[in-house]
């Protein structure tokens, strides 16, 4: 079952894409609705899978060859040598909050176009289903090449929807989009295609194939060359995540991409760059991310802070929440690279918070935005008078992205900072450097939300136009549509415990412990050692502590590298007993 | 132990443990019948019960708390071994509501280890409670009254009002109740959520919208070097810890706070000074309080006098166990308390808004109660915010009173003489007003002079300027007195033809707090028979309340008793503070013989020191100028770096043409190269492996 639930993920919203495209001319009203029935159904399949997935394992793993070049057939049909891409797709703990966030999104970005997208409807909803079913693919792929392929298919709906149905600027936002991300990707993809050729030759295969967990799991890379492929993953990712300084395709695109477009963009597309920060680069070059680490967080806390001081002088509030995704998703990476399991966990709940709260606020921005055709915060303002409800949620979702404590956005960013504070690779300053982005944020939102909603009522002339269909203030489909956002962004602040109670345990498996193995080879190796008379030794000047934990009696030994980085060990058994 | 507890308390933990989500269940409530659009008439009832639930059970809590903790003589008695004399014994317990956010493992050796819900309860949490909530009932039931036009109809955004107090209620009750450092911070930045939204409640004022905003950032300076302290205290304690021991629990952090060393523990206490500096409202970070009088008169009462802004007191009382250890911090925290209160007292000095000098007045108190914790004597701080919250709270209810007959005018220059037409507001504003001044034997008076009194122990020249401020502090409350009650009767025309007293709805819950004003003081006082040893013959400083706080994490040096002669010594300067503002605005004079009297000085006080206009030029300017530069880069410069680099490939080869002229064509070239690129290298490798 779960297995068929992954597939329906991928293929109903391709297949329905095709139904939409081709629906006849006389048929054409149904597509918005269809496309919203098929969005519900994959929301539906994806919450039953991230229900179900536990902490360890892979929900509904299915694994087909697909492309197989050089035949060389033994026995049993198995490829021996030659080049295998195979599809092979499963869901684990890591995958689930997002493939569950994207669900969510999905539905509601569909449905947030009924009122504005009047031309081209039936090619509309075939790219935004295209979309989904990419979306999908790329999280649950676990076959990396099958991964680089939905990664780059994804490309291509978002270009259409960008370029069609967006702004005045459409055509060059799209292309810049695009320029962009391609460029990047390639060189990820010559990273991959190296570390499948190496990873054959380390293991002795004359099959080069490209799975996950295979690749996850090699041991054999020289440093110079994790470092060479941390980098060219980085082309690919940190384009894509945004990561200053390569973030300047992202305010244009979110400018002039039609509101569905920037809801998931925003909330799924650049969670591909952060999560194949995860996916790919912590595991699989270990020793390159721990090398690059301190370059990582200095670059995240520049673009912490270098987002939200552009946010600040905003004067386009779409533009405004664009940079604001600059910002935030340092806050991501930061907690990424602490390399450390809070700031990890912290920064997958990043992942999914962002895209809640930036969704939600690119979804309320678009509303007022068919009303009053204008995203210039110097011509609206007060509009807390007309619009009451919208001003609700408004606020509601800024707070939640300025990390309002019970809220979401507070979880992951304090863990986020707290891991940078308590990291081996980074450190206090890091935090500290962070810790601004709290205020910085605090700052921005504030002032967004003081010019439109507070103060006099400003109305450019003309506005509310209302001769959509539309209400002065939300109608009950607007309603809809932010409520279920509305809901999860408190409940994942009461109790976040829903997703990294599963995601804890699945991301020491398969990410921690080859970090951690890293940070520990990175500090040479072996720091403690028992000689033949019991006695610890400890080389260097770092200091070591002994002692026993009280709830079980363990003993262990605490061994000082530095202020901020210490490593706790069972002591062994040679110490403590024997006869 | 845990069983003893449970037998000695009048009703269980878990039903206290509810208090705080009444008045957010109330607040929901008022939220659904706005959203079902019902009759704003009724709208205050969910939140004025939820709230009243909350005071019953404070009020009961507040009586059964000390049978509840856990005491030094029981733990002899019930055979615990005599510990060694350094280590710290939990004064109070901590109740676990559920897991939030996971800690993670280290080498899984240090597992279980979470940021809880859990609450902590002591002798501070009780003494807190019952006044807050107590406190928020009365000024909940004042705005019942209050909220409305001079017709009587419901002001819009009366039930918006309601909402947004019932959540301030929870979270300030969170904020007191919290058993760990992130807890303590959630209800920290709720009330600042709070204070955000009630000071912008009349939203369409430009002044209102900009106090919001200044209140929530200024605020929000402080809390960053807050989280760092957290963060910090995380740092240093979490290696010390066991499983199972949450790094950030009050009692874990003070059982380990010992360990760590003066510099550490010196930094720990500065970082969250930060926090208690901007909640406060103490120099350098209280210009956000005076313009946070724009709000509603009984957000004024509540948030900004009585409840929130002591906040910051509240944490550096319950983290006695951390600034006790640091003589450096508690001496910072002198010297800024000392800045405060006086800088405070000469503003208040120079303004004619009556809500804007109560403002100044408060943060100069609140700089009293920093002066209090500095000096060691924390207990003497606690005890000034319990008598401040019911004298201030009566004085900003006053204030509203007035505000509200005049037409929404607070001007003193635009009225005088009220005397005659609000009867029962000038007699509460007198008790206030003689309250905050320090006249004798009401409550202000015992609490003031105990921080006065351990202010000269600390050192003369901090009790002198201390004394100097009381002063300042009786003759600016009484020009407000005299400028407003005093003099010939003067009405602003927005005022109508026939301003009348409040209704009995609003003055009601006054005479409660005014009978505080008067009583709340002799909680901390002794009655005696002792002629020589006590003030007036019979009472003697230091009672029931410090005797209380015993049992909780409020620790400092020996408290200061005795000493007479300082009583009769600020007994007598409050009465020359009155006096001489009697002399000088007893008839109400249209012209300020003050600001004639002393020019330049007059107008440096009343342009608050100029300190926004620096802060302005300082930082806000230069980081908006920085914003600029950055977004010029990144149209320009980056971009244009970006094209340069691009521009190699595009001169070798013009690949990139086909990008521009359409992508997909691109994307197929790229598709087209990579499968060529698999197969070439299938082929090297089959070349290579044959």
């Amino acid at each position: 079952m779960d297995a068929l639930g992954i597939h329906l993920l991928i293929f109903l919203p391709l297949v329905a894409a095709i139904v939409v495209w081709t629906l006849p001319e006389r048929r054409k009203d149904l597509a918005p609705t269809f496309a919203l029935v098929v969005g519900l159904l994959v929301f539906g399949i994806a919450l039953v899978l991230w229900l179900n997935v536990g902490g360890a394992g892979l929900l509904g793993e299915t694994k087909l060859s697909w492309i197989a070049v050089g035949a060389e057939q033994a026995e049993g049909g198995q490829l021996i040598s030659g080049l295998q891409i195979s599809y092979h797709v499963g869901l684990d703990a890591i995958s689930a909050p997002l493939v569950a966030l994207t669900g969510l999104l999905v539905p509601l970005s569909i449905a947030c176009g009924f009122a504005s997208i009047k031309h081209r409807v039936r090619e509309y909803y075939a790219w935004m289903l295209a979309l989904t079913g990419g979306m999908f693919g790329v999280f649950v792929a676990r076959d990396v090449l099958l991964f680089y392929i939905f990664f780059e298919f994804t490309l291509v709906p978002l270009y259409f929807l960008i370029g069609v149905w967006g702004g005045p600027e459409r055509r060059w936002a799209a292309t810049k989009f695009f320029i962009y991300t391609f460029v990047g990707s390639v060189i990820t993809f010559a990273g991959i295609m190296y570390l499948a050729l190496r990873a054959a030759a380390l293991l002795d295969s004359s099959l080069i194939t490209f799975d996950l967990a295979m690749l996850s799991a090699l041991d054999g890379l020289s440093a110079a060359e994790q470092s060479l492929l941390f980098v060219a993953f980085f082309c690919g990712f940190a384009i894509k995540v945004p990561f200053f300084p390569l973030h300047t395709w992202l305010p244009l695109a979110h400018t002039e991409a039609p509101t569905a477009g920037s809801v998931l963009l925003a909330g799924v597309l650049l969670k591909l760059g952060t999560y194949g920060f995860l996916r790919f680069s912590l595991p699989m070059v270990p020793d390159g991310a721990v090398e690059w680490a301190t370059a990582m967080g200095w670059l995240a806390i520049a673009g912490i802070i270098y987002g939200a001081l552009c946010c600040w002088v905003q004067t386009d509030i779409k533009k405004l929440v664009a940079y604001s995704s600059v910002s935030h998703l340092g806050f991501c990476m930061l907690g990424m690279f602490s390399l450390l399991p809070i700031g990890l966990s912290g920064a997958v709940l990043y992942m999914v918070n962002h895209g809640l709260s930036t969704g939600a606020l690119f979804l309320v921005v678009g509303m007022i935005y068919e009303r009053y055709h204008t995203r210039d915060m110097n011509k609206l303002g007060g509009l807390a008078r007309q619009m009451p409800i919208m001003t609700f949620f408004l606020i509601l979702f800024v707070l939640s992205s300025i990390g309002l404590p019970g809220l979401n956005g507070f979880v992951s960013e304090f863990t986020v900072l707290l891991a940078a504070y308590n990291s081996p690779t980074l450190g206090p300053i890091y935090g500290v450097f962070g810790a601004t982005g709290i205020l910085l944020g605090a700052i921005y939102m504030l002032y967004m939300a003081g010019k439109v909603l507070f103060g006099p009522v400003k109305e450019p002339a003309g506005t509310p136009d209302l001769s959509a269909g539309l209400k002065p203030d939300l109608n009950a489909r607007e309603i809809t549509i932010l409520v279920p956002l509305a809901v999860v962004v408190v409940l994942l602040g009461v109790y976040p415990r829903l997703i990294t109670d599963t995601l804890d345990p699945a991301l020491e498996t398969q990410v921690m412990q080859r970090v951690t193995a890293a940070i520990e080879s990175s500090a040479h190796k072996t720091v403690a050692k028992t000689d033949g008379d019991n006695v610890i030794t400890c080389e260097g000047d770092k200091e070591l502590a002994c002692g026993i934990d009280v709830s079980d009696g363990t003993p262990y030994h605490l061994i000082t590298f530095s202020p901020y980085h210490s490593v706790i060990m069972p002591t062994p058994d040679a110490v403590t007993g024997g006869p | 132990m845990l069983l003893a507890q449970a037998s000695t308390s009048l009703l269980p933990v878990d039903l206290y443990a509810t208090l705080p989500f009444w008045p957010l269940l109330g607040a929901i409530f008022t939220g659904i019948m706005i959203a079902l659009r019902l009759k704003a008439e009724r709208a205050f009832w969910p939140v004025v019960l939820g709230v009243g639930v909350s005071a019953v059970l404070g009020v009961i809590l507040f009586f059964d708390l000390p049978g509840m903790l856990p005491h030094k003589a029981d733990a002899g008695v019930t055979g615990h071994v005599a510990e060694a004399a350094h280590e710290y014994h939990d004064p109070g317990f901590t109740h676990t509501i559920y897991n939030w956010i996971s800690l993670g493992d280290e080498n899984s050796l240090k597992h279980d280890q979470w940021i809880s819900v859990n609450f902590y309860f002591d002798g501070l949490t009780g003494i807190m409670i019952a006044f807050v909530t107590v406190v928020s009932l009365m000024v909940m039931i004042y705005s019942i009254g209050y909220m409305r036009d001079h017709h009587g109809h419901p002001e819009r955004g009366y039930e918006r009002f309601f909402a947004f107090m019932g959540i301030f209620v929870f979270s300030m009750a969170m904020l007191v109740f919290a058993g760990n450092f992130v807890l303590l911070y959630l209800g920290w930045e709720l009330v600042g959520l709070c204070s955000y939204l009630l000071i912008g409640f009349y939203y369409k004022k430009p002044s209102a919208a900009a106090a919001a905003k200044k209140a929530f950032i200024v605020n929000r300076i402080g809390d960053f070097g807050f989280a760092l302290g957290i963060f910090a205290l995380y740092m240093f304690i979490r290696p010390l810890t066991h499983s199972g021991e949450n790094p950030l629990d009050y009692a874990v952090v003070f059982h380990y706070i010992g360990e760590l060393s003066q510099g550490k523990i010196t930094l720990v206490a500065l970082l969250l000074l930060c926090g208690a500096l901007g909640k406060s409202a103490q120099f350098p970070l209280y210009v956000w309080l005076p313009d946070a009088m724009e709000g509603p008169s009984p957000v004024s009462a509540l948030i900004h006098a009585a409840t929130m802004v002591t906040a910051g007191i509240y944490m550096i009382a319950r983290c006695g166990p951390i600034f006790a250890a640091s003589q450096t911090a508690l001496n910072v925290i002198v010297v800024l308390g000392v800045i405060g209160a006086m800088l405070a007292a000469t503003m208040a000095m120079a303004q004619y808004d009556m809500k804007r000098i109560l403002a100044y007045s408060t943060i100069s108190q609140l700089a009293y109660m920093f002066v209090a914790l500095g000096c060691s004597t924390p207990a003497s701080g606690v005890f000034h915010v319990f008598t401040h919250a019911f004298f201030k709270a009566l004085l900003f209810l006053c204030a509203g009173s007035i505000m509200l007959q005049m037409g929404h005018i607070i001007d003193l220059r635009r009225f005088s003489g009220l005397r005659n037409i609000l009867p029962h507001t000038k007699r509460l504003m007198l008790i206030g007003c003689l309250s905050l001044a320090g006249f004798p034997l009401l409550a202000g008076f015992w609490s003031k002079d105990e921080i006065v009194h351990a202010s000269f122990v600390y050192h003369p020249i901090v009790g002198a300027l201390m004394l100097i401020t009381a002063g300042m502090t009786a003759y600016y409350t009484f020009r407000m007195y005299f400028l407003c009650f005093h003099g010939p009767l003067r009405l602003p025309k927005e005022a109508g033809d026939h301003p009348r007293e409040s209704p009995p709805v609003m003055i009601a819950p006054l005479y409660v707090l005014a009978l505080g004003a008067i009583v709340a003081g002799y909680v901390g006082v002794t009655f005696t028979m002792l002629m020589g040893d006590s003030f007036l013959g019979f009472l003697k400083p230091h009672g029931y309340f410090h005797h209380y706080l015993h049992a909780s994490t409020v620790v400092g040096g020996e408290q200061h008793g005795g000493g007479l002669w300082l009583m009769y010594v600020s007994s007598a300067i409050a009465i020359a503070g009155i006096w001489l503002a009697w002399v000088r605005y007893g008839d109400a004079p249209v012209e300020d013989p003050d600001k004639a009297a002393l020019g330049g000085l007059w107008r440096l006080w009343n342009a608050k020191y100029y300190l926004d206009e620096l802060y302005d030029r300082l930082f806000v300017r230069p980081l908006r100028g920085l914003g600029r530069f950055f977004f010029a880069t990144d149209n320009n410069g980056i971009d244009g770096l970006i094209w340069v680099v691009t521009a190699v490939p595009r001169a070798m080869g013009g690949g990139l043409r086909l990008l521009q002229n359409g992508a997909l064509q691109g994307y197929a070239l790229g598709m087209v190269i990579g499968l060529t690129v698999i197969v070439l290298l299938w082929r090297w490798l089959e070349i290579n492996g044959a």
